[in-house]
């Protein structure tokens, strides 16, 4: 174990921690001075605390290559507009893409994933390393954020780290979230040119503040010395803000704890790490990785069954009154073969792998206005694969999904911008209806929410500029696409039905038509002139008046709205390529259709790029149809999972050896299908059998020889019965000859 | 590591003690018994050389099952064959699949070869009961044996009855068939805790390896005839 800069000197308390608290120029602040500058935990704590041994720590990303042990969950570059999501690490582990190869700089990802990084790391990176397309002046670094893990206030805020680190307010951000002061202004919205001590920006006081921090002078006592509630152990709420895992779609009263936790043993009781921070992970095997740690004391075995120390020494079973497991009636191959986590962590195993939602994948534990989870990527558990020790360990899943170049054979990843870049307006199907319904949200005296009816659906827009489908129960719409009115009492058209020549009737109908073309002509990007079509009349506006004029077309029963192209053609305000893709997507988790990708392939250059989602890579073939075919790009990464943990009873096996070994075990012959952004059928499908590297059909057939088991059972023990009372006869006959009571015979 | 070096030595003992005994025997029976030990050595390996190269032609074989035969034919009348034979084919199986997978695969026996472990060892259950049931009084305890004494590596009992030394190993077959199928179904049970299921795996290792080792002595007594003068 790496030395302690601290000796401890047995107390089992903590101190309490009323400090001065410095800035990043190592100066103590003073909260009642004008703009004060946010707290530096590298000064403010280093009187007492080593700053760079601790940076040098497991979540700062200090640890060299060769010690980054087994696979943990990678950063997931998350685009969900171009249904991206690939795997970064910068650790050598299997399925994943190193983020300098991808090209992105430490800025970039401190911007990706700054909203769960506990700082340090890339997110501070040294002179050499900061890019010149970088905003590190303006934003600053972030130190560790020894608060975001030792904070013991309930003040200590997760959402609002994710919130500042999104505005780019990065020096600013340990500040909010520990609840020190409120932070104000956005860095992300000031020049490149500012810097820290320009202080507060005198032009704008609305959209460029520069941010700044008022303190909470009660934290503070006479000598500006600041009250941190501070935890030797981080607490479970700590570490769940960016660990959490769940099923997807679970109401959360229905989630239990893991047992440990259950047990009342905090997350750091297992995971120590001296001041090194350098965390025990807990893997068997941990200890050839890094041999510095006491690793191996804290494994399932350690605590459970004891044994010996990485160190040598001897370990006693039941370390933290953990409960020595007995294992009845279970041979001890599946010892040898099976982790412990194989029966007693996640999600039993069922016909189909769960998917679960990650706090650092899915975006979990911010909360907002705003929906900052995502329901991508797809994560899927428990898939059975081999551990680097050939033990079987159930593990989380990931199919990655990206655009790429293909060199040589060799898919490489395209970034989402360069995508974006070259695909236009085919990865925004919702766009031409959002247009629409925003510029009808304009329109006075409509009385209800405009909603467009699809594929039996109806749609509105939301905050985010994209599209709320639900429920359309008003009946058969009278065409496909329709503009409709949301109200309390259900869904009405757009424009009632009316006469267009009978004067008196029209003029009702007529005087909305003329405010919704005034609205839709203003709509943001609208690529033409609105105008409808109705029982052969064509309503436009012409030099700010509705204009009727006869259009020898086949006659609208409906009114039918449009942009007039200069040919005089009435074109649908929702491409039909666009509608396809709104009808296919609504209501599900996907970003992409089929028809999508093969387009946005054209735009690309279908020669040499490819689309990889759900295991398979998708490319042009020579009529323009997507060909899927699998690729080594396509796999998927994998990392084991330990928590939750489950119950002795309701362990994997508890009900027999049938839980495993039967002809349709879930276990064996669950399926792990494969998700990823792209709508399709065309995704890789595996038995969990084959993910074990096992052999279908003698599972198959090895599970079948557990319904005669009982009967093997049974007839063995009758055998035994019937030898053994012979040996027992045949032994007395012996010792009765031995002592004579038995004549011997000849 | 232990049962592997425990297997290698007690079969390479087994079989050295056996094949010097019977070459012993065929220097006797020829009158060029060796008068000096140390000399024995490469005449001994010459001699084993040429029972090799002896096995490796098809007539030898073909000689060994018709003696098994006519043995089972002798021993075992009519119907009785049949417990001989499933007897004989099981434990053959399970002695060449078991040693080999505890000898040299560590991770233990799996597949196809574990399902016919499994089939073969019930046939052996069987088989082994049968085999008390029809054939235990010809071994009975106390019968003493008036045939040719058998030389054994043992000082204590360096000269035993043939038939004596065929009625013990026959009993310790048992003895050992009975360990092995009560540590075979100890471990299927829902009822003993990890502890007892190593001790059951490792009884079943030790007392299936003493099972082939008396099997091979009670071949080389039973079937395999004295060497002829």
């Amino acid at each position: 174990m790496a030395s302690d800069t601290q000796k401890w000197a047995g107390s089992r308390i903590s101190p309490v921690h009323q400090i001065p608290l410095k800035d990043e120029m190592n100066q103590e602040i003073v909260p009642t001075e004008s703009n004060p500058l946010p707290f530096s935990a590298r000064y403010s704590c280093a009187p007492c605390h080593d700053y760079d041994a601790i940076k040098r720590g497991l979540h700062f990303n200090g640890l060299p290559a060769g010690a980054a042990g087994r696979p943990g969950e990678p950063w997931i570059w998350l685009d969900e507009r171009t249904g991206t999501q690939i795997p970064l690490s910068s650790h050598p582990w299997k399925g994943v893409w190193d983020p300098v190869r991808l090209g992105l700089s430490d800025w970039d990802l401190t911007l990706l994933f700054g909203r769960h990084m506990p700082g340090g790391g890339a997110a501070e990176p040294s002179d050499k390393d900061m890019t010149p397309d970088s905003r590190w002046s303006v934003s600053g670094r972030i130190e560790i954020n020894c608060l975001g893990c030792h904070n013991a206030s309930r003040r200590q805020n997760p959402s609002e780290w994710a919130k500042q680190v999104l505005r780019e307010n990065f020096r600013w951000a340990a500040t909010a979230a520990a609840g020190l002061g409120e932070v104000g202004g956005m860095a992300s919205r000031l020049k490149p040119t500012w810097d820290v001590f320009d202080g507060p920006n005198p032009d704008d006081s609305e959209w460029a503040v520069a941010p700044f921090v008022k303190y909470d002078r009660t934290l503070f006592d006479s000598k500006h010395r600041a009250f941190l509630d501070i935890a030797y152990k981080p607490g479970d709420d700590r570490c769940l803000a960016c660990h959490s895992t769940s099923p997807a779609g679970a109401r959360k009263f229905t989630a239990d704890d893991d047992v440990h936790a259950a047990a009342g043993i905090a997350c750091a009781s297992c995971h120590r790490h001296d001041v090194s921070h350098a965390m025990i992970r807990g893997y068997e095997g941990e200890a050839a990785d890094n041999p510095a740690l006491l690793a191996e004391d804290f494994t399932c075995k350690a605590c459970h069954l004891g044994g010996v120390s990485s160190q040598g020494e001897k370990l006693p079973a039941g370390r933290l009154g953990a409960p020595y497991p007995r294992h009845k009636g279970i041979p001890t191959i599946h010892f040898d073969r099976l982790s412990c986590t194989v029966c007693h962590s996640g999600p039993m195993p069922a016909r189909e792998t769960t998917r679960v939602r990650t706090s650092r994948a899915n975006r979990l534990g911010i909360f907002g206005i705003a929906d900052w989870a995502t329901p991508l990527p797809s994560i899927q558990e428990p898939v059975y694969l081999r551990d680097r020790n050939g033990k079987l360990a159930p593990h989380r899943m990931m199919w990655p999904a990206f655009w790429g170049e293909i060199k040589g054979g060799q898919v490489a990843p395209l970034a989402p911008e360069k995508v974006l870049a070259a695909a236009g307006d085919i990865l925004f199907p919702e766009k031409s209806a959002t247009r629409v319904l925003a510029a009808l949200l304009n329109v006075a005296d409509l009385e209800g929410t405009p909603v467009l009816v699809l594929g039996g659906t109806a749609f509105e827009a939301n905050l985010d500029g994209g599209l709320r489908p639900s429920k359309y129960d008003g009946g058969p719409a009278s065409s496909d696409p329709a503009w409709a009115l949301r109200k309390e009492a259900g869904f009405f058209p757009l424009v009632p039905a009316f006469d267009p020549a009978n004067a008196e009737a029209s003029a009702d109908p007529e005087a909305r038509i003329q405010k919704i073309l005034e609205a839709l002509n203003a709509a943001e990007g609208a690529p033409g002139k609105a105008a409808m079509l109705y029982k052969g009349v064509l309503y436009q506006l012409v030099d700010g008046g509705l204009d009727k004029s006869e259009k020898k077309e086949p006659a609208a029963e409906a009114p039918r709205f449009g942009w007039l192209a200069k040919d005089g053609a009435l074109a649908p305000f929702v491409p039909e390529a666009d509608r396809e893709a709104i009808i296919a997507l609504a209501g599900t988790d996907q970003t992409l259709t089929e028809d999508q990708v093969a387009r946005v392939l054209k735009a690309l250059g279908p020669a040499d790029h490819g689309y990889v989602s759900g295991g398979v890579l998708f490319r042009l073939g020579e009529k323009g149809a997507l060909v899927a075919k699998t690729d080594a790009a396509a796999d998927p990464v994998a990392w084991p999972l330990a928590h939750q943990v489950r119950p002795a009873r309701q362990a994997l096996g508890v009900n027999g050896c049938t839980d495993c070994h039967s002809a349709g075990s879930d276990f064996f012959f669950g399926r792990v299908k494969a998700a990823g952004p792209l709508k399709t059928e065309t995704v890789t499908t595996r038995s969990a059998a084959s993910t074990m590297g096992l052999f279908n059909p003698y599972q198959r057939l090895f599970g079948l020889t557990f319904t005669a088991r009982p009967a093997f059972k049974l007839f063995l023990g009758f055998a035994a019965a019937l030898i053994g009372a012979l040996l027992l006869v045949a032994g007395l006959i012996a010792l009765g000859r031995f002592a004579g009571l038995i004549e011997k015979r000849s | 590591m232990a049962f592997t070096l425990i297997t290698a030595a007690t079969l390479i003992g087994v079989l050295f003690q056996r094949t010097h005994f019977r070459y012993a025997q065929a220097g006797k029976a020829a009158g060029t018994a060796p008068a000096v030990p140390g000399a024995t050595r490469p005449t001994y390996g010459r001699w084993l050389a040429g029972r090799l190269r002896a096995l490796a032609s098809g007539d030898a074989w073909k000689k060994i099952w018709k003696a098994l035969v006519a043995w089972a034919a002798a021993h075992y009348p009519g119907w009785t064959t049949w417990i001989f034979a499933a007897f004989g084919a099981s434990l053959v199986y399970l002695a060449a699949s078991g040693l080999f997978f505890a000898v040299f695969i560590p991770r233990g026996m799996t597949g196809v070869v574990l399902l016919g472990h499994m089939a073969f060892g019930g046939l052996f259950a069987a088989a082994l009961a049968a085999l008390l049931l029809w054939r235990a009084r010809a071994y009975a305890p106390g019968r003493t044996g008036s045939g040719t004494t058998f030389g054994l590596a043992c000082p204590v009992f360096k000269n035993v009855s043939r038939e004596a030394l065929r009625a013990a190993l026959f009993w310790a077959i048992a003895v050992f068939g009975f360990v092995l199928i009560v540590s075979a179904l100890g471990s299927m049970l829902p009822v003993f805790v990890f502890g007892a299921q190593a001790t059951f795996t490792a009884i079943h290792r030790y007392a299936a390896l003493a099972l082939v080792l008396c099997a091979i002595v009670f071949a080389d007594v039973a079937f395999v005839p004295p060497p002829r003068a």
